[in-house]
Formats: C-alpha cells, sequence, structure tokens
C-alpha cells in the first residue's frame, strides 16, 4: 500500500459518468438489526476538498479491490455530550458495523446498477495507516457523503470519503 | 434435542446480534470466534451442527476457513454471512461448501429459517 502511495499510482481517468454511477449506488435509509439506523445526511458528491480527522473524531479505513481501487475514510464524530467511556465501546462496535454494512450495500448496489466488481476489505483503526493515507489524500479523486447514525434516541454524524487512484 | 452453532465474525456487535438472535433453548451457541484461527480451535474441542462465518476477515478469509471446515469436519453445515453480496462473492460461498449465504443486516427470521432448514436437511440425510 504505501509503495503505490509514494509512487503515486493513478490509473487512467475514471469514466465520465462515475459520478452519476456512485451517487446512484447509496442506500438512503439503512435499519442495522433494529439497533441502529442509518440515514442519509448529505449525498455524495465529487470534491477536492478533503478535511483530516478532528479531535473528536473517531477514524476508520477499508482497502478498495477490484474496478475501483484506493481507500475508504470514515469518520465519526463522537460527540461527548453523547459518547462516555461506559457507551463508548458499544457506539464503536456499532459504527464500525454500520459502515462495513452501508459499504458493502453500496458495493453491491453499484455491481447491480452498473457492473462494476468491486470489494471492501475489513475494517481497519490502525491509526499510522489512516495518517499516512491522509497524507497523500491529494493523489486521488474523492467522494464524500454523510449519514446520521441514529440509536438509543440520539443522532452521530459519519462522514465517508472515497479515495480512488 | 440442542443444535450446537458457532458463530465466526471479527466484528464484535456482529457475533453478539447474531448470538442475541438464536435465543430459542432448541439453539445451543457453543462459542464465539473472532478469526478463523480461534474458530478452528473451538471446534476441535466441540462439534458445531452450523457454522456462521463472515467472509470479510483479517489474515484468513471466510471462504478459506469455509473450505477448510468442509474438509476436515465433514458433518458441520456453513452459513455464509457478508454486507457484500455480489454475484460472485455468493458464488464462491457455496462453491467453498456452504449451505446458505446472507447478506447483512438479515433478519432474525431470514437466520433461523436458514438454520432450520439446514437442520432438516441433515435429518432428512
Amino acid at each position: 500500500m504505501l509503495e503505490s502511495l509514494k509512487r503515486n499510482e493513478i490509473n487512467a481517468p475514471l469514466m465520465g459518468d462515475l459520478d452519476s454511477q456512485l451517487a446512484a449506488a447509496v442506500e438512503k435509509e439503512m435499519n442495522i438489526y433494529n439497533q441502529a439506523f442509518l440515514i442519509e445526511h448529505t449525498p455524495l458528491i465529487h470534491t477536492e476538498v478533503f478535511h483530516k480527522k478532528t479531535s473528536q473524531e473517531v477514524p476508520l479505513s477499508f482497502e478498495l479491490e477490484g474496478e475501483l481501487n484506493g481507500f475508504i475514510l470514515c469518520y465519526l464524530e463522537a460527540d461527548p455530550e453523547i459518547i462516555n467511556n461506559k457507551n463508548y465501546p458499544f457506539f464503536q462496535s456499532l459504527y464500525i458495523e454500520s459502515m462495513n454494512i452501508a459499504l458493502g450495500q453500496f458495493f453491491t448496489n453499484l455491481e447491480k446498477n452498473s457492473s462494476l466488481l468491486t470489494t471492501i476489505s475489513h475494517p481497519d483503526i490502525n491509526m499510522k495507516k489512516i495518517e499516512m493515507i491522509e497524507k497523500f489524500e491529494n493523489k486521488f479523486r474523492k467522494y464524500t457523503w454523510n449519514y446520521k447514525l441514529v440509536s438509543q434516541m440520539r443522532e452521530l454524524n459519519c462522514r465517508i470519503i472515497f479515495l480512488l487512484k | 434435542m440442542q443444535y450446537r452453532i458457532l458463530i465466526v465474525d471479527d466484528s464484535d456487535f456482529s457475533r453478539s446480534t447474531i448470538a442475541n438472535m438464536l435465543t430459542d433453548e432448541k439453539y445451543n451457541v457453543i462459542g464465539e470466534a473472532a478469526s478463523a484461527k480461534e474458530a478452528i480451535n473451538i471446534l476441535r474441542d466441540r462439534k458445531a451442527h452450523v457454522v456462521i462465518i463472515d467472509i470479510v476477515m483479517p489474515e484468513v478469509s471466510g471462504i478459506e476457513l469455509a473450505e477448510y471446515i468442509t474438509e476436515n469436519f465433514q458433518n458441520t453445515s456453513i452459513i455464509m454471512i457478508s454486507s457484500l453480496a455480489q454475484e460472485s462473492i455468493v458464488i464462491d460461498s457455496i462453491s467453498s461448501g456452504a449451505s446458505d449465504f446472507l447478506q447483512k443486516p438479515f433478519s432474525k427470521e431470514d437466520l433461523i429459517t436458514s438454520i432450520d432448514k439446514i437442520l432438516a436437511d441433515i435429518q432428512e440425510e
């Protein structure tokens, strides 16, 4: 992964209609085992802007393989009025599995709609790896969208960033 | 008779959610494993009728684990689970020896229907 980032490997320009194919693959709302809901808050857009992790965010990364290559970064805003030492393990594990489910559904939809076969790795919370991906963010084509994670009558912001080679 | 079930998933949340779906007294969750290695260690000690396996896990994938179980634990059936449900992944799951595939998030009813169908097939044999 690091060698690839250092060499600034970027494949040929992406298809012109990729933006709309990606936007169409987003699930607007997902029920996470009756314990939480993911509700789309802002739609998927292509962006040049990249905001690194803030001190209040819990980050997560996935690697992409297949017809789309690169990384996905997810950030949960750990609002201290909601998340405390006692409930942190529950919200962290809920958040990780919710992002896994949302992205799995996204790439399943993408294959059905556009025949683009892409798989995701297991979720990774390694901070050094996430910082390295953030450091090289300008080498990638970026897409972003946000979900609200709603659980136990509380709402938490989740932002998702695709970094595509 | 109680049916012995093993859950294999690197997600704590997923393992506990699935275990909570199997509270009926006819199911006995014999263990929860976070990796293929843990799963094999449990299976060497305790036989399972059904193993529920997440496909995307670090190090050894769920598909590789399913192939190992199919070869080495012949009276154990497998249900593969994954958030990804592309056709090739479902085909790989069934080719690895799994009896069924469920896309996450699935309902308690979907899981129980899948397990009971497998157990009924075993009894018929």
